[in-house]
């Protein structure tokens, strides 16, 4: 195993200094941005395909 | 003899009733439906943040109770301090996410410019609120993150009553003072979203309920 306690790898540019692991962070991040603006949201129709009635008009909302 | 009292001079818990429910209608505080545009993963990281929030606030508040000896020497303190440190982490990569969406949906748009200076400023309170946290492990990483900060508190002039080298004062800080801020403007936050509605995406402004 590792040893937990030994510095960490760092990356330097110039003044700016960061470590590896707060990079992976920061990718993770930008992941998780686009993802949540690229993935359809589940609606109320896909949730309840067999309760009838057809698509609910855009504008009249949803339940939280 | 006593005097009565003329139903025209309004009592104060009258007055600020009356204050309370114009400026929080409770069909606007808790609503049973939300706009169509709300149904987005980007706007499901401002309540992941206040989640994490409540993770954050009981898993801090069992380390409260059991002390630093306990979270230090104990698997269950282990357990919690771990707890406490990734609910931390995930908090913030919500409110960043959460951040970048309304940054780049111009959030402050509709007479929402509170509720985004409540926002900056809920942020930046979590941020000296995380501070103090590392400044209170009681370990040595505690002890040089106060030694590094000293001149950067030093050369900001706060240094003689922000003295990040005493720790009792940073724990003060990290459990009561500053949790305490930043509830406060996160539960203003919150209330000022629901008064004004979630934001529509840019262009879409002609589907927002009117209020």
């Amino acid at each position: 195993m590792d040893n937990v306690f030994a510095a960490g790898r760092y990356l330097s540019w110039g003044v700016v200094s960061i470590s590896v692991a707060n990079v992976v962070i920061v990718l993770v991040m930008l992941v998780v941005f686009a993802l949540a603006l690229l993935l359809p949201f589940p609606s109320d129709r896909d949730r309840t395909p067999a309760a009838g009635g057809g698509p609910a008009p855009a504008d009249e909302g949803r339940e939280p | 003899m006593t005097t009565p009292v003329s139903s025209q001079v309004a009592t104060w818990t009258e007055t600020v009733k009356n204050r309370l429910s114009r400026a929080l209608p409770p069909d606007q505080i808790l609503p049973d439906r939300q706009p169509a545009y709300v149904s987005s993963w980007i706007y499901v990281f401002g309540v992941l943040t206040l989640a994490a929030l409540v993770v954050v606030m009981a898993s801090g508040g069992v380390l409260a109770a059991g002390g630093s000896s306990w979270w230090h020497t104990s698997g269950l303190g282990h357990f919690v301090n771990s707890l406490h440190l990734w609910s931390v982490e995930v908090f913030f990569a919500c409110m960043v996410i959460h951040l970048w969406g309304k940054f780049w949906m111009a959030a402050w748009r509709g007479r929402r410019g509170l509720t985004w200076l409540t926002g900056v400023i809920a942020f930046v309170t979590s941020i000296a609120t995380a501070f103090t946290g590392y400044l209170s492990q009681t370990n040595f990483d505690a002890q040089w993150i106060s030694g590094e900060a000293k001149d950067g508190i030093n050369s900001i002039g706060v240094g003689s009553w922000f003295n990040v080298l005493n720790p009792g004062q940073m724990l003060t800080w990290h459990i009561v003072l500053l949790p305490l801020a930043a509830t406060l403007i996160a539960a203003l936050h919150i209330l000022l979203v629901r008064r004004h509605g979630v934001v529509p995406p840019l262009g879409d402004e002609e589907r927002e309920v009117p209020r």
